[in-house]
């Protein structure tokens, strides 16, 4: 009851706060936009209500909640109870408005004086209420049965990992996020105010680094839990957050050429607009059950409601593009030289380029469907073939466009600046080759990560030799923090290059007592042990093998088979001996008479992957660190038209009014 | 304004471009969905070419050859029943009934040779058809 009349409720109230706003701001009414304000706060009170409640309901096992029932059984621990929460569409839905939520509580409670406050505040809560919308007809957390079953259905056993906990909390974190700076563009683009960019900034980058590690986190969960050996298959689903991402970064970087030249403008709305479409786009296709995916949700009728909030936001900010388009014309555009400019440009270009091809792959087997009537799969071959050629130019851009001046860059400092990386990285190359690795990709790899490093390592020891490093370094944090950011990029291709060239994969049987040799490692199979779980419903099978290098045991190895009996699943939970430079991936497959089958993986570099992660988030921190002083933004004034400088004139008296 | 078209005509040709070659790309990598009567049922058309087929495994008939390394089983749509060999270990979850998707080519001698298998998830809640639902 009180779950299902909080959304309820909710819903209604944000139909109000839009209207409080939009007659608010349209008549200059501070008293109907301080309703809205309340209205805010009140939703996001009862959406808290409504987590609550949705959390009690899952701990007391309510199991004539339809949603307990289907995620939750009398046996399932504390901690998978809580992640359980969105373990399904109904209650992962609920966390991203209840996200929501709180951010545009933050944002009243930040800037609430600030003239784009009345404009992107609304357009959040209308976002929301495609959420509530979707909540109360199609996926209602607080539906209920008419029986009290005696048990719930449990939950998947390959959801019961730690990497599930966190995985999409954090990934939430950025997808709602990104209805921010999709609010500022569209706000930016009615008051004609291009501070759009400076105000979500922030915003942006916080949503950007969540939806990395989340995506880093789902991949490392994949790893370790469904024992494949591999951590990203160009899934449909994994790909449909991987465009946000790439549409984001490009959007970090060209902000800054909207931040200090002043162009870029139309393009940078276009990029905030087009993130957030491809996060519904993406959750559409995950939800909607429409491509067949590991990831797939049960079937449910919402295709045509995301289609539907996908065409109104399209429409929206087209329809508003097409009319502000000449607000958006810069002074001059791009002269033809080497310089920040271009590279900035260059880099979009590309960004673009790979959004859309892995975009193309990802809706093929719709657009298939749809025109020729036929389901069709696309293999992984054509984004190893298309786009991993692609992001190693881009890759390569990382070493050569942050040492670029602004307007042109000086034949001089192109010599200062990229002689010795470009030797650097040549002689490096020719060592790699010479000492084995042939691989084009991985040559190329060792190519551009030095060149890479050799242009941005000098930045930190001259950093470090100026005078006052910390200083500086705060003062640059964002320069810095960028820095930081390119060269986790690099560990990751490492890792990511390394552990797909390199792996090793053999399957054999073993009978105990058994050796086998796979890359430098001997392993010796020994037994397999029957544990009997803490209760009847989950016993598990352990083979025992025991791994050696260099004649010296490094692990003894226990890979498992849980067998799952309520839900008659079998779940192969591999084990992974991480060792600096490779992963001993030992997956126990079945056990027959005396005989046990292994698959065993040797994955190289994975480390690499998961430092370069760390790192990024690092590196995002520094850059999101507070300014010291406000960014200089080129002034970006207008003859204001009559209609707004009325506004601003009210806007001015409502904060007035405020302040007395 | 001349410039600004130069480098958005630039932007469009290499855009273009690059959707080409990925559009030629995309059709090499494509693989159509066929049911298992389809494949049984398609005479020489279907031998040979790279499908993905949806099915029900059929009870009892997997074989895990452990000295070959082959798994073997029989792959029906309640109205043909197709061979398929499989040259690794059982998925997780590959079990008789379950409804899986194999990848791979169906050869002369009337075996489909798998070379992927995806298990379809059977723990996905789908409300139980017993229980009428009400909401509150």
């Amino acid at each position: 009851m009180i779950g299902a009349a909080s959304i309820i409720l909710a819903l209604v109230l944000s139909i109000f706060t839009i209207l409080a706003y939009l007659f608010g701001v349209k008549r200059g009414q501070k008293r109907l936009i301080e309703v809205g304000q309340n209205g805010v706060f009140l939703i996001c009170g009862l959406l808290t209500i409504a987590t609550i409640w949705l959390f009690y309901l899952l701990f007391t096992r309510d199991f004539q909640n339809s949603y307990v029932y289907g995620y939750t059984s009398r046996d399932l621990s504390a901690i998978y109870t809580f992640s359980a929460f969105w373990a399904g569409q109904e209650g992962s839905l609920l966390m991203w408005a209840w996200i929501n939520s709180i951010f545009v509580t933050i944002i009243l409670r930040v800037s609430k004086d600030d003239r784009f406050t009345p404009y992107v505040a609304p357009i959040l809560v209308g976002i929301n209420t495609a959420f509530l919308l979707l909540l109360i007809f199609i996926s209602n957390p607080f539906t209920r049965l008419s029986i009290l079953p005696s048990d719930g259905y449990g939950l998947n056993p390959v959801l019961q990992d730690p990497g599930m906990v966190i995985h999409p909390p954090i990934l939430f974190l950025g997808y709602a996020g990104f209805a921010i700076p999709l609010a500022y563009a569209i706000s930016g683009l009615i008051l004609e105010d291009g501070g759009w960019v400076r105000r979500s900034r922030t915003w942006t980058l916080f949503s950007w680094i969540n939806l990395g590690v989340g995506i880093a986190l789902g991949g490392w969960w994949s790893y370790h839990v469904l024992g494949w050996g591999g951590y990203w298959a160009w899934d449909p689903v994994e790909n449909a957050s991987l465009l946000p991402w790439l549409t984001s970064t490009a959007l970090l970087h060209s902000f800054m050429v909207q931040q200090k030249k002043n162009k870029m403008k139309a393009w940078n709305a276009i990029l905030a607009i087009s993130t957030f479409v491809l996060i519904i786009y993406g959750t559409f296709l995950t939800r909607s059950g429409i491509l067949s995916s590991v990831h797939a949700y049960a079937e449910s009728e919402s295709a045509i409601f995301y289609m539907g909030f996908i065409m109104v936001l399209l429409m929206f900010s087209i329809g508003l593009l097409v009319v502000k388009l000449e607000t958006l014309e810069s002074k001059d555009v791009f002269k033809p030289a080497i310089s920040k400019e271009t590279s900035f440009w260059v880099a979009n270009l590309i960004f673009m380029v790979l959004t859309l091809v892995i975009l193309l792959g990802t809706s093929f087997p719709l657009i298939s469907e749809a025109v020729r009537g036929y389901q069709v799969d696309v293999g992984r071959d054509y984004y190893d073939q298309i786009a991993v050629p692609i992001g190693g130019v881009l890759i390569l851009l990382i070493g050569i466009c942050p040492l670029l001046a602004w307007e042109k860059t000086s034949r001089e400092r192109l010599k200062s600046s990229y002689t010795y990386p470009a030797v650097i990285s040549i002689i490096a190359s020719i060592v790699a080759f010479v000492i084995g690795i042939r691989h084009f990709y991985a040559v190329s790899t060792v190519f551009i990560s030095f060149f890479a490093f050799s242009t941005h390592i000098p930045e930190f020891f001259k950093l470090v030799k100026s005078e006052d490093p910390i200083k500086s370094f705060v003062k640059n944090h964002r320069r810095y923090g960028a820095y930081i950011i390119h060269i986790s990029v690099i560990l990751m291709v490492i890792g990511i290059i390394g552990s797909s060239v390199y792996d090793i994969e053999e399957t054999f049987v073993l009978q105990g007592g058994d050796s086998h040799s796979i890359g430098d490692f001997d392993l010796i199979f020994r037994e397999v042990m029957i544990v009997p779980g803490t209760d009847a419903s989950k016993e598990t099978l352990v083979a025992v093998v025991d791994a050696y290098k260099d004649e010296k045991l490094i692990s003894r190895a226990t890979p498992k088979i849980e067998y799952y009996a309520k839900l008659d699943e079998a779940l192969r939970k591999v084990y992974i001996k991480n060792t600096a430079l490779k992963d001993l991936y030992i997956i126990f497959n079945g056990y027959e008479g005396s005989y046990a089958t292994f698959t065993v993986k040797i994955v190289p570099m994975m480390n690499f992957i998961w430092l370069g992660v760390v790192i990024m988030s690092l590196g995002a921190v520094v850059a999101v660190l507070p300014d010291k002083k406000p960014q200089k933004e080129v002034s970006i004034e207008k003859p204001k038209k009559d209609m707004e400088k009325r506004f601003e004139k009210e806007f001015k008296e409502f904060k007035k009014g405020k302040n007395e | 304004m001349v410039k600004k078209n130069i480098s958005l005509i630039i932007g469009v040709i290499v855009i273009v471009a690059c959707l080409a070659v990925a559009a030629y790309t995309l059709s090499g990598s494509v693989t159509v969905y066929k049911t298992v009567s389809e494949i049984s049922l398609g005479g020489s058309d279907v031998i040979g070419k790279p499908y993905n087929i949806n099915g029900t495994v059929v009870n009892g008939s997997i074989d895990w050859d452990k000295d070959d390394m082959v798994l073997t089983f029989k792959l029906t749509d309640e109205k043909e029943i197709i061979n398929v060999k499989y040259p690794k270990p059982a998925p997780n979850n590959f079990e008789d009934g379950r409804t899986v998707v194999v990848y791979g080519v169906y050869t002369k001698d009337r075996v489909f040779e798998a070379n992927q298998i995806l298990v379809k998830c059977p723990s996905k809640y789908a409300p139980d058809e017993s229980y009428s639902t009400n909401e509150v």
